[in-house]
């Protein structure tokens, strides 16, 4: 199935294609639920953009469906997106995956000294909308 | 718009610091962890620990301000 149209798709495989380095996108939990099924087929297709530089993975032990990445230059970063990465989350994925890949943020500098000063783990949850 | 913006911000966040995760939630795919959480409007960001919540999207310096805020 295509979620874009031939003009976009091209671009989006032209971005993908030069990434930095490889990342792997993991789709976790059981096949049976709806939305593992509906993430695994936007998943693959992703992939498919860009087989070069993208991967993925199944894993089918996991309770809750969710969706994370991992690459071989950037383990530390920790995303994880619950739900089925379309509308504007397809393009927040696309955004996660440039960052693993090594691409680097842009911030300010205000926001990148505050950010330093972080010394103990916070985790933050974002409630959204795919609209 | 306000949840791709939030989103943007946050990732870039923590693209630059390590001890921040993140896990983006689509409250109408996971209705019962929003009711559980109470989540009224989109997008809201929950830290932990300390459980403070921040609604809507604000500007990148307020953002790294509250999570700096939220370790303590």
């Amino acid at each position: 199935m295509s979620y874009l149209q031939n003009q976009d798709e091209h671009a989006l495989s032209q971005r993908l294609a030069s990434l930095p380095s490889a990342v792997e996108v993991v789709v976790e939990g059981s096949i049976e639920h709806p939305i593992v099924v509906e993430t695994l087929d936007v998943v693959s297709y992703l992939v498919s953009l860009s087989p070069e530089t993208l991967s993925y993975e199944h894993h089918s032990g996991a309770l809750d469906p969710k969706v994370w990445l991992q690459s071989q230059v950037f383990r530390s970063l920790d995303i994880t997106f619950w739900g089925v990465p379309t509308g504007l989350e397809f393009t927040a994925l696309v955004e996660a995956i440039e960052l693993y890949s090594g691409i680097a943020p842009q911030t300010d500098v205000t926001t990148r000294s505050l950010l330093e000063q972080i010394s103990s783990r916070i985790a933050a949850s974002i409630f959204v909308s795919p609209t | 718009m306000a949840c791709a913006q939030m989103v943007h911000l946050a990732m870039q966040c923590a693209a630059l610091q390590p001890l921040l995760s993140l896990a983006i939630i689509q409250v109408d795919q996971f209705p019962e962890r929003g009711q559980e959480l109470n989540i009224l409007g989109v997008p809201t960001t929950i830290l932990e620990p300390g459980s403070q919540r921040l609604q809507g999207v604000v500007p990148a310096p307020y953002f790294a301000g509250y999570l700096l805020q939220a370790q303590t």
